[in-house]
């Protein structure tokens, strides 16, 4: 029955295990760039796109997360695929099946053809099956399916995408009367019984109820308890095993008319066995695992650095001195140049500069997510994790946020248990994100010249840590109990898809990047507005900096951090903490706005008569003499000393001296380490923050917020008052004697057991997909 | 060692390189449903490709490899297949 072009939209669906290319299919249809991964539970939400076919008619196609079993079982992520489809919302079913695993795809397929919408499987990942020989017989599957339309596909190469687009135009056939039974005629008699005197429930309902899923209906407690004893009069087992009994040995059938059997106990993946030998060893597991996350970070680094000075010389030649030269040009006035070229352009190109380690990180973390070895790491890390109450799994979405802390808190959805989730959730936005990367590798420049990768490292691994306590507290605090052990499906390893690899990285980069239009605001706002106007005489007036209102407000916050050794002169580095609460990586920004404002000679030169083109000539040249020291560098690859001098040269020419003077003027190593230590720890940026929201509602996002803020002062503080122990013991003591009090006072307080109980009310009375 | 009925033990106790044959899932519905879902059940036969061992256990059923977190490894019980290259030790021991 051909639909007419005028009508509705028709919606398609697309359902399927985890991990069985419905992403990678939902891409190729509509051209959209969601992520794609190598491990179950990429995709957490719903996605919808737009598909017009040949025809010209247009089709809504929806991305689902995977799903095992429409019945129960897995995280949020899988109650969303669920709830979709049992709300019929879609016109029709297009189930993607791995072809690799048919018999245990073909188990939803069962759920699917019981409830009766129009289906139509796609067979995917037929390259791999052809290269083990495993051509499936169609017309075979086709028939004990029903008749209804069963398409070979290769998603990630686009190949049989064609023949989909054409059976998309008609709406599908349903499994015809031809279908062969699902269940053995001894259950299907009871069920057809139970179905006859349970009419008002939907089948899944009916069926997760009879299993021992879902609670009965007290008006039919007789008709489930009667089932129930018929099932186990007939079989000898409980309802649940039988009806699984049922359907393994359906899909058991279907499968094997459809694929030449294969021996179940002969593994016959050696590449996957080979690896996996030497990754899950139980010794080497962990050591691998800290060695990828390492090379990760430093060849993310290194790699970055051959290009950051051209991005830091040219961004700055257009965006500082051209922007400059324009504005003088112009006719503006000197002071608004110096804001705005010297402010808001050296605040843009300070966040480009870092564009290159950062899309770095974001290739290689991609590379790693498709590669199959994130489920690896789960498994590796779940006995250490399972000390916290918390599922290995977790692990997942903390690698994820090294790139961004949202995605990450996405991520958590697929964590089952929901206080393990809420958990998971709010380890988060401790974990080092690219932005703050940013601000590292600036300070690192001025400061830690010699040592800076192994500052950033320990930084990074201080969040890590940071992530695990918050963890460990809430376990003990409010999010008591265990968790639900781990089981969980490794998939293959595949080399990851340069193309798809690519794509995302960029996705993600984009995302960075369109947020200079944020940094631009923000610094807009803190840079042109606040310090030209001030506070004098009782009035507002017009004034110069150092008596604006953006210097009181911050002098009058520096008293708050005097404990982490920053003074009154500092007061720029607490600004940038206040505008970095939006987006971290405008600290550093605000700071090089200040500093040159306050010494606002410093650039007007360089406006006057700027030599961009030689510094752009100038800027390209840097590639290749870094590309040469990267290539010396590989030879003594675990030289992360290098990183410290590369990175920190580049950044150390994209802050203007003005800034470097400022910073290396206020700053001791040790209060510059403790103001990073702030920043690493002090608030989830806007954008985490509203995910957190989103995922667990607001009063864990505010207390995240309150919470982290209250970590970072007394780490901070606590890190500077040790370090000057000897120059001031009595209050170094006094701080400590304080910190001790919080920290008792706090686990107090913590431990209510009235306090836990409305705790656990609130995650357990969020719904999922709420 | 020539034992008629071979004998059941827990997954903990299970050989690596050995076939078995799943037998008791003591858990809840809801934990039952989710190993389903990974295509394990009980009468599924699961060659065990690593552990188990402090970690848990890696099992292949079919094409498909599950990993199991070690608290499975005593709630479910399993019947050894005999097999051919080697007696197990789980045999030997109960
Ligand atoms: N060899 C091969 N690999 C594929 C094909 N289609 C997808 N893949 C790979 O399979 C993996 C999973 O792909 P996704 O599209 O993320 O799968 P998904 O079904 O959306 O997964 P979830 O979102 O976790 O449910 C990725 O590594 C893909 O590159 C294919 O046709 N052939
Ligand atoms: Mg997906």
């Amino acid at each position: 029955m051909p639909i007419s072009a005028g009508g509705p939209r028709r919606v398609i669906a697309l359902v399927g295990n985890p991990n069985s290319g419905k992403t990678t299919l939902f891409n190729a249809l509509t051209g959209a760039h969601q992520q794609v991964g190598n491990w179950p539970g990429v995709t957490v939400e719903r996605r919808e796109g737009r598909l017009r076919l040949d025809s010209g008619r247009e089709l809504m196609l929806v991305d689902l997360p995977g799903v095992y079993s429409l019945l129960g079982g897995g995280g949020l992520d899988q109650d969303i695929a669920r709830q979709y489809v049992q709300s019929g919302a879609a016109d029709g079913i297009v189930q993607v099946v791995d072809v690799g695993n048919l018999q245990r795809h073909l188990l939803l397929t069962h759920e699917l053809l019981e409830l009766g919408g129009p289906l139509l499987l796609v067979l995917n990942m037929m390259d791999e099956a052809r290269a083990r020989g495993q051509l499936p017989d169609l017309d075979a599957l086709r028939q004990r399916l029903g008749g209804i339309v069963v398409l070979p596909i290769v998603a990630r190469r686009g190949e049989g995408l064609a023949e989909l687009r054409h059976a998309l135009e008609e709406d599908f056939p349903r499994a015809d009367a031809h279908l062969p039974p699902l269940y053995p005629p001894a259950i299907q008699d009871i069920l057809s019984v139970l179905r006859a005197g349970t009419g008002d429930l939907g089948p899944l309902d009916r069926l997760r109820t009879l299993e021992g899923l879902a609670a009965v209906p007290p008006e039919h407690e007789q008709g489930f308890r009667e089932a129930r004893e018929a099932i186990v009069d007939k079989t000898g087992e409980d309802a649940a095993d039988a009806l699984a009994a049922a359907r393994f040995a359906w899909a058991e059938e279907t499968a094997s008319a459809a694929l030449p059997a294969v021996s179940d106990a002969l593994p016959r993946d050696t590449w996957t066995q080979r690896l996996d030998r030497w990754i899950l060893h139980p010794a080497a597991g962990l050591p691998i695992f800290l060695l990828v996350l390492y090379a990760l970070l430093v060849s993310s680094f290194n790699a970055g650095a051959i290009f950051q000075d051209f991005f830091e010389d040219s961004s700055k030649a257009l965006f500082v001195h051209g922007l400059g030269h324009v504005l003088l040009a112009a006719g503006l006035p000197d002071w608004s140049v110096q804001a705005l070229a010297g402010g808001l352009g050296g605040g843009v190109s300070i966040v480009l500069s870092f564009v290159p380690p950062i899309a770095f990180t974001f290739l290689f973390l991609a590379a790693l997510e498709d590669s199959g070895y994130l489920a690896r790491a789960a498994f590796t890390m779940d006995r250490f994790f399972r000390r916290l109450g918390l599922p290995g799994t977790a692990m997942v979405p903390m690698v994820i946020g090294f790139g961004c802390n949202v995605p990450a808190i996405m991520a958590t959805r697929t964590v089952e248990d929901p206080r393990a989730r809420v958990i998971t959730a709010l380890m988060q936005p401790f974990m080092s994100c690219s932005a703050r990367l940013a601000v590292y590798l600036a300070f690192a420049a001025v400061f830690f010249r010699g040592y800076g990768g192994q500052v950033v490292f320990a930084l990074y691994l201080t969040g890590i840590l940071a992530a695990l306590v918050t963890a460990w507290l809430l376990r003990r605090g409010p999010l008591r109990g265990a968790d639900r052990p781990l089981a969980l499906e490794l998939p293959p390893y595949r080399w990851p898809g340069l193309r798809s690899v690519v794509l995302h990285a960029w996705q993600r980069l984009r995302v960075f990047v369109l947020r200079v239009g944020k940094v631009i605001a923000v610094l807009g706002a803190v840079l042109l507005l606040l310090p030209g106007i001030g506070w004098v005489d009782g009035g507002l007036r017009g004034t110069d900096i150092d008596h604006s209102l953006l210097a009181q407000g911050s002098r009058a916050l520096t008293v708050v951090f005097a404990p982490m050794g920053i003074g009154e002169e500092q007061w720029p580095a607490v600004a940038g903490l206040v505008a970095g609460a939006m987006v971290k990586e405008v600290v550093i920004g605000v700071m090089n706005g200040i500093y040159q404002r306050q010494e606002s000679a410093d650039l007007m030169a360089a406006y006057r008569e700027p030599a961009i083109g030689a510094e752009l000539r100038a800027a390209v040249l840097t590639i290749p003499a870094h590309g040469r020291e990267f290539l010396k560098n590989l030879t003594d690859p675990l030289g992360f000393a290098n990183i410290g001098d590369t990175a920190a040269s580049a950044a150390a020419a994209g802050a203007d001296h003005a800034t470097l003077r400022g910073l290396a003027a206020g700053f001791t190593d040790l209060s510059a380490f403790a103001y990073l230590l702030f920043v690493l720890l002090y608030l989830p940026c806007a954008s985490t923050f509203a995910a957190l929201r989103r995922e667990l509602g607001s009063r864990w996002a505010w207390f995240s917020m309150v919470y982290s803020l209250a970590l970072a002062w007394l780490l901070a503080g606590s890190v500077y008052q040790l370090g000057t122990f000897d120059r001031h013991p009595s209050q170094s003591l006094l701080w400590l004697v304080m910190v001790l009090t919080v920290v008792l006072v706090f686990w107090w307080w913590w431990r209510r057991p009235g306090h836990i109980a409305m705790a656990e009310t609130h995650i357990l009375g969020r719904g999922p997909g709420s | 060692m020539t034992q008629i009925s071979p004998s059941l033990v827990t997954l903990g106790r299970a050989t690596q390189g050995s076939p078995v044959e799943i037998c008791a899932i003591q858990t809840s519905p809801q934990e039952r449903r989710r190993l389903l879902g990974l295509g394990l059940r009980l009468g599924s036969v699961a060659h065990i490709c690593q552990g188990p061992n402090a970690q848990g256990v890696v099992l292949q059923i079919g094409s498909v490899r599950i990993a199991l977190g070690r608290p499975w490894l005593e709630v479910i019980a399993v019947r050894q297949r005999p097999c051919p290259a080697a007696p197990t030790l789980a045999e030997k021991r109960v």
